[in-house]
């Protein structure tokens, strides 16, 4: 298939951090490539400062840097990018994980109710606005789900998540290496 | 057909040269550092028929990003220490080791160590060289007792074990280099370790810096000199090292004379010897002047210049960065592959990340997103991106420590 060029060359830069082509090999910032288009691009909408009457407000997300980058952008450029990146290869993640965790997490009571949405493997093709965490790289999987226990993420869909409110850190963190090891 | 020498130690597989035979474009790359091997790497990406070959002196790019962790024990040397024929078979790159040494632009062949290799684009990123101060009488052996260690490879290692030898009692004297230099932050962080290294061992550091003030992440370090390193290290700015007393280990200023036990003295710098050879730098120059919209030579037609060697001052606000190097070897990459297409070129749309540390535990970073201004013929930031933490972090730390992983293999891989 035609690749987007326009997110191409919007997002080429972004790989000194995601990985060539969004696939990340090391264990803290997300793999993008590959990853479902609809969460692509709200997750940089909702990462964007927005300008409301000429002041810049807090965006619904929390990020570190995510929020310097995407403040350049269009939303059509995003757009763009977000096109790019979900065309590309999704590769899981080869991060040596902890195999005592993730048996843990496998045998967790919760792990039924994350798959109900996110599918067996951690990825759920119905719904593009859920994102792909199977294979996804491990120590941002945990953190993402630290993000929307602590309202750190007040999202459109932030709610559907409302359950890891009830889940210890512990749990969260083997449920997270869990879904890294999947293929 | 062009004719092209290919000396029997590097002639490698044959299929660079069937690929060749199918478009007839060839593109040489002279530095496989981050600005060339990104670019070799992303034109065999974006169109695998281009002939492609890598020239370097080295076998392996030591990577100089992360090189400050490694001198402090954060990191292994092999870590940082990339082999570029791994890339070369990875993606179908011809590499060869040479050192370049000239440039024919008539005939277009670049001149090698290995012999002349005929090309349709040149891309050259050589990175830096130093600019010593001759009132300093910095010989070879002295270059060689004192490692600078701001181009990696055995000058980090040297530095490393020169710091694992400091003890109670000690003083580091560290010169940082005079703007521009490669890489803004990076003196700033490298004195942090110094701190770092002088808290736990019960030394001190000097910092003497011929620069005004801090010159990136100004509030960020400020702020680690003044609290977390302040009863060990002392921060000197705006001073001139007028001369140097190697035996005696004494560094004579403007502001005084200092006695350390270890300096590590970081001279001036310019750009890589190579594009001076090349005859790429305009009389009485530095840097590599190239035309902000396509980083093409103003001296040569249809060679290109990227990295830390160029002239930037006047064509961009971009600094000497290896996620810089990295971000424009994919532009110049990008706009090759449009050329040989028969397409117009774009004009460049970079992104740029300094992570540094401020200790062993909290990092900080810079970001920003540029663009070409064609009313200021420049290269700026864009709408306004552009920032730093409020505060250091673990967090900044981790992801630093992902983002070195990561453009490492984006780059050599
Ligand atoms: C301590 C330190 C920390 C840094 N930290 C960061 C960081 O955190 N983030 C960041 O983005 N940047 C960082 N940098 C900057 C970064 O390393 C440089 O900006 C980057 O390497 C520039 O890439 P380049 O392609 O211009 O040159 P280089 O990467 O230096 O590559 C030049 C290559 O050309 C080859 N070469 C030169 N001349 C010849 C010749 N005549 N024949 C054959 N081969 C030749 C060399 O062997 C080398 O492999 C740091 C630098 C230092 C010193
Ligand atoms: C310097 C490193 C860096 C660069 C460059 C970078 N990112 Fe990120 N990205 C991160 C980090 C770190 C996160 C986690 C959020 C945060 O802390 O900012 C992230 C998160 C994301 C996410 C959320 C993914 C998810 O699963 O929720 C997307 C999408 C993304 N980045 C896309 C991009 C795009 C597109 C670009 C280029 C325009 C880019 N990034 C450039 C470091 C980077
Ligand atoms: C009712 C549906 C639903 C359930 C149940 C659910 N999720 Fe999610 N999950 C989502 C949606 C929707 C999002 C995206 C929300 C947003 O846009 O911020 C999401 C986001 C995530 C993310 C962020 C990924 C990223 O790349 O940023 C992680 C990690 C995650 N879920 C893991 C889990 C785990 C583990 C469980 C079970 C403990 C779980 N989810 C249960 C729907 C669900």
């Amino acid at each position: 298939a035609q690749e987007n060029e326009e997110g191409r060359r919007f997002g080429n830069f972004c790989s000194s951090c995601h990985g060539t082509a969004g696939a990340a090999v090391s264990d803290a910032i997300p793999s993008i490539g590959g990853q479902h288009k609809d969460f692509l691009k709200n997750s940089m909408m909702d990462m964007k400062p927005i300008v409301v009457d000429g002041k810049e407000q807090a965006p619904k997300r929390y990020s570190t840097l995510m929020k310097i980058f995407l403040k350049g952008y269009s939303e059509a450029e995003i757009e763009a990018m977000a096109d790019w990146y979900s065309s590309r290869p999704w590769v899981p993640t080869s991060y040596p994980l902890n195999q005592d965790l993730v048996a843990k997490g496998k045998a967790s009571t919760q792990l039924e109710t994350c798959t109900s949405c996110h599918g067996a493997n951690g990825n759920n093709v119905e719904d593009a606005g859920i994102p792909r965490i199977g294979g996804q790289v491990p120590t941002y999987l945990y953190n993402a789900l630290l993000e929307y226990k602590n309202d750190k993420r007040m999202t459109e869909r932030a709610s559907e998540m409302e359950l890891v409110k009830e889940i210890s850190d512990e749990e969260l963190k083997a449920l997270a290496e869990y879904f890294s090891s999947l293929k | 057909k062009k004719t092209e020498q290919k000396p029997a130690a590097t002639q490698d597989a044959a299929a660079p040269v069937a690929e060749s035979a199918k478009t007839g474009h060839t593109v040489v790359i002279a530095g496989g550092g981050y600005g060339g091997a990104t670019t070799a790497k992303y034109l065999k990406i974006l169109n695998p028929a281009i002939n492609v070959i890598l020239v370097d002196r080295n076998a392996e790019h030591v990577s100089c990003a992360m090189s400050n962790e490694v001198i402090f024990g954060l990191r292994d040397m092999s870590e940082i220490t990339m082999p570029l024929k791994r890339l070369a078979d990875n993606h179908g790159i011809d590499f060869r080791q040479a050192e370049v040494t000239g440039l024919d632009k008539e005939k277009k062949v670049l001149k090698t160590s290995a012999g002349d290799i005929s090309y349709d684009k040149l891309v050259v990123s050589p990175g830096i060289s130093m600019d010593y101060d001759p009132a300093l009488n910095f010989t070879e052996d002295k270059q060689a007792k004192y490692p600078h260690a701001w181009i990696a490879g055995k000058q980090t290692e040297q530095l490393r074990d020169m710091v694992s030898q400091i003890k109670a009692g000690d003083t580091v004297i560290f010169r940082t280099p005079l703007a521009l230099y490669r890489c803004p932050p990076g003196p700033y962080e490298r004195a942090c370790l110094f701190g770092n290294a002088a808290l736990k061992k019960g030394a001190k550091v000097i910092v003497l810096d011929p620069n005004p003030q801090i010159m990136s992440k100004k509030p960020l370090f400020e702020k680690a000199f003044n609290t977390t390193y302040k009863d060990v290290l002392t921060y000197i700015p705006s001073v001139n090292v007028t001369a140097i007393d190697y035996d005696k280990k004494i560094v004579k200023t403007d502001k005084g004379d200092f006695q350390g036990t270890l300096i590590n003295f970081v001279p001036n710098q310019k750009a890589g010897e190579l594009v001076f050879t090349l005859g790429l730098v305009e009389e009485g120059k530095k840097w590599a002047s190239v035309d902000p919209k396509t980083f093409e030579s103003t001296l040569a037609k249809d060679v290109y210049v990227i990295g830390d060697a160029i002239d930037s001052a006047p064509v961009t606000e971009m600094p000497k960065s290896g996620t810089i190097a990295n971000a424009t070897g994919k532009v110049v990459a990008e706009n090759l592959v449009r050329i040989f297409a028969g397409k117009e070129p774009l004009v460049p749309f970079v992104g740029n990340t300094c992570y540094s540390l401020v200790s062993e535990t909290e990092g900080i970073w810079i970001a920003t997103l540029y663009e070409y201004s064609a009313e200021k013929n420049k290269i700026v930031t864009r709408n306004g991106a552009n920032g730093i933490p409020e505060a250091a972090s673990v967090e900044n730390k981790v992801n630093g420590h992902s983002w070195g992983n990561n453009i490492l293999i984006d780059t050599f891989m």
